[in-house]
């Protein structure tokens, strides 16, 4: 198998869960190509949520297999794929609430740092060393997110929108080369949503990451990702360009007929 | 406390740790010529629960496990270093078996030193077994668990009659523990644990107690952390065991049990968990409250007034201060994890 298998970084075969008996989500695959950003979008409870927590791993799915880069990763520990380059926010905001923004930061750079407990205990220079370069990243990305005035406030003190930027930071700083946003602009004002699309596509540029964002507004959405699956009961009902899906009638009436905010 | 953290802040923290141990120090030996022997037999047994608590605080207060094993890892490093120490000449007298050729053979007795570090080693080479089914429980279900593993230390050191010689206890233990020995682990101790949890390992342990599903979606494996963090802690209790059974002289198993476990968790409670400073604060004022109140309970002829008002304090502090002395607020209105509603937390 040649081309498309090449660049496909994340392929999901026939995935499933089961809560208490319902299909929280149903066969649902993927091919998600290297350095895309991909869409999806789908009323509440459609299983988006679940989705993601089946490819990093903090659900085990029921059926289905999930590979990442040609290595079947279907049975393994969210920390292992995060090892591996995958890594995700989460809708409702896992902040280490009474850390510092900085620290919150830190730990997110946790797997790139080498040195052992002899090097913390006696102060060792590839102690000192690793922690200088940490810290120096860490203010670089800071700066770059406009949070660097806050680095040492408490993170679950931080205003909301901060607090969800500091949520995507983290995500980012991991070095994962695949990132899941779910619903990165909720509870943001349409300004916010806009500035942090545009900080969004200049992150994904530099560090050549590919995203699938999962996202309710529809102008963020149809303006960020080039293909974009909908999801309805956990099935997946539609799949295409943006253009595509909005003129997709299956997608009108799931979407618009339950009255989500689509602009 | 918060205009004087904030001034010492700015000056280098490194001098002002150096300075301060110095005049630690300085106070200690002024305390050792100036004060009568049970003074300095209290002040020295500070320094021990020092040890203790400062060490519990790596897994209770910095990983958010709420352990409740401690005084089981403190039997072990007691039984270990006391049986390792006792003179080859009173063995005979006292039952204490020879020690057996891999350990120096019938003919040896170990220096001090040796035998605490060979107690931590022993605790924490329990606490790596028994830690690697016991952490994967949460919550209640460990602190429970981590009681089992005391209760059966206790049950072991009754039992085991012809290493422990039962529920008489050993006695005769040469008492080398002296106020520098007590005060020199209790610095090494704080100094351990500060360094790791300013560490990529300690940021794991909080990244874990604050929220484990994001810890590991940024590649944190939990049980790894969880296990150094019961790890380390374990090797310090069994150095603050070794240091009470030299300091006291006599041991036995019912000394390693409840009371003890509950007394080093009220002093870190107190003090504030995942502080630097609070289980220093909450030993010295649990200790000296105990030993003021002593007097009293025999006067009175009320036993077990000292653990009433341990519990007490312990209600009052969760009530009142539930981050503890020493601890910073914690932020948010929620925040309401049982283990984290005990503890303060601060980085
Ligand atoms: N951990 C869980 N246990 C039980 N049911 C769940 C769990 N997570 C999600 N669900 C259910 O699965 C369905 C899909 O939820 P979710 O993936 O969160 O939807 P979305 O993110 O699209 O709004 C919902 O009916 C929800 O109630
Ligand atoms: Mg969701």
């Amino acid at each position: 198998m040649g081309g498309m298998d090449d660049k496909a970084l994340l392929r999901v075969d026939n995935m499933s869960k089961v809560f208490g008996g319902l299909w929280a989500v149903r066969d649902y695959s993927l091919l998600l190509p290297k350095g895309k950003i991909y869409g999806l979008i789908g009323p509440n409870g459609a299983g988006k949520t679940t989705i993601f927590n089946l490819i990093t791993g903090v659900l085990k799915v029921h059926s289905g297999v999930i590979r990442y880069r040609d290595q079947e990763i279907t049975d393994w520990r969210a920390d292992q794929r995060a090892r591996i380059g995958i890594t995700r926010n989460f809708q409702n905001l896992r902040l280490f609430k009474s850390l510092s923004v900085m620290e919150n930061v830190k730990i997110a750079r946790h797997m790139h740092l080498d040195y052992t407990l002899l090097h913390t205990v006696l102060n060792l220079p590839r102690f000192i060393r690793e922690e200088k370069e940490l810290e120096g990243f860490c203010e670089e990305i800071l700066g770059l997110f406009g949070l660097i005035d806050e680095k040492d406030d408490i993170a679950g003190e931080l205003p909301y929108g901060h607090q969800r930027k500091l949520d995507i930071v983290r995500a980012i700083v991991t070095g994962a080369q695949l990132i899941l946003l779910d619903e990165p602009t909720a509870g943001m004002n349409s300004y916010e949503a806009q500035s942090l699309s545009e900080l969004l596509r200049d992150v994904w540029k530099k560090y050549s990451l590919t995203i699938i964002i999962v996202e309710h507004r529809m102008p963020f959405i149809l303006g960020l990702a080039e293909h974009i699956q909908v999801l309805d009961h956990g099935v997946t009902i539609a799949e295409g360009t943006p253009q595509e899906v909005k003129e997709n009638p299956k997608v009108i009436e799931a979407y618009l007929g339950k009255g989500d905010d689509v602009a | 406390m918060f205009d004087i953290r904030a001034t010492f802040s700015k000056v280098d923290r490194r001098l002002m740790a150096v300075i301060l141990i110095a005049v630690l120090f300085l106070c200690l030996w002024v305390a050792s010529t100036a004060f009568s022997k049970y003074i300095v037999f209290i002040i020295t047994l500070i320094g021990v629960y020092i040890v203790a608590s400062a060490s519990l605080n790596l897994t209770n207060g910095y990983t958010g496990l709420f352990s409740l094993g401690h005084a089981g890892f403190m039997a072990v490093g007691a039984y270990t270093s006391a049986l390792l120490t006792f003179p080859v000449k009173g063995r005979e007298i006292f039952v204490i078996p020879k020690l057996p050729m891999f350990l120096g053979g019938p003919e040896a007795a170990w220096p001090f030193l040796p035998a605490l570090v060979m107690g931590g080693v022993f605790a924490a080479i329990l606490a790596a077994v028994v830690g690697l089914p016991v952490l994967r429980l949460r919550g209640h279900y460990l602190s429970v668990a981590s009681l089992g593993l005391m209760v059966l230390v206790t049950a072991l050191a009754m039992n085991l009659r012809n290493l422990t010689r039962g529920s008489i206890g050993i006695n005769s233990i040469p008492t080398y523990t002296n106020i520098w020995w007590a005060y020199g682990c209790a610095v090494v101790t704080v100094y351990v644990v500060w360094r790791v949890v300013n560490s990529s390992f300690g940021r794991a342990m909080k990244a874990i107690r604050e929220d484990e599903i994001a810890a590991r979606v940024q590649g944190i494996n939990p049980l790894k952390y969880k296990l150094l963090a019961f790890t380390i802690g374990a090797f310090f209790a069994g150095i603050a065991g070794g240091l009470y059974a030299h300091i006291s002289g006599a041991i036995r198993p019912y000394a390693f049990s409840f009371n003890l476990t509950f007394q080093i968790v009220i002093m870190v409670v107190l003090g504030g968990q995942g502080t630097i400073s609070g289980p220093i604060v909450g030993t010295v004022l649990v200790t000296v409250l105990r030993y003021v109140l002593k007097p009293l309970e025999e006067a009175l002829g009320v036993y077990g007034l000292v653990e009433l008002i341990y519990a007490l304090l312990l209600i009052i502090t969760m009530l009142r201060k539930p981050e503890g002395i020493m601890g910073r607020k914690s932020g948010g209105p929620r925040g309401g994890r049982w283990v984290g509603s005990l503890g303060g937390k601060k980085s």
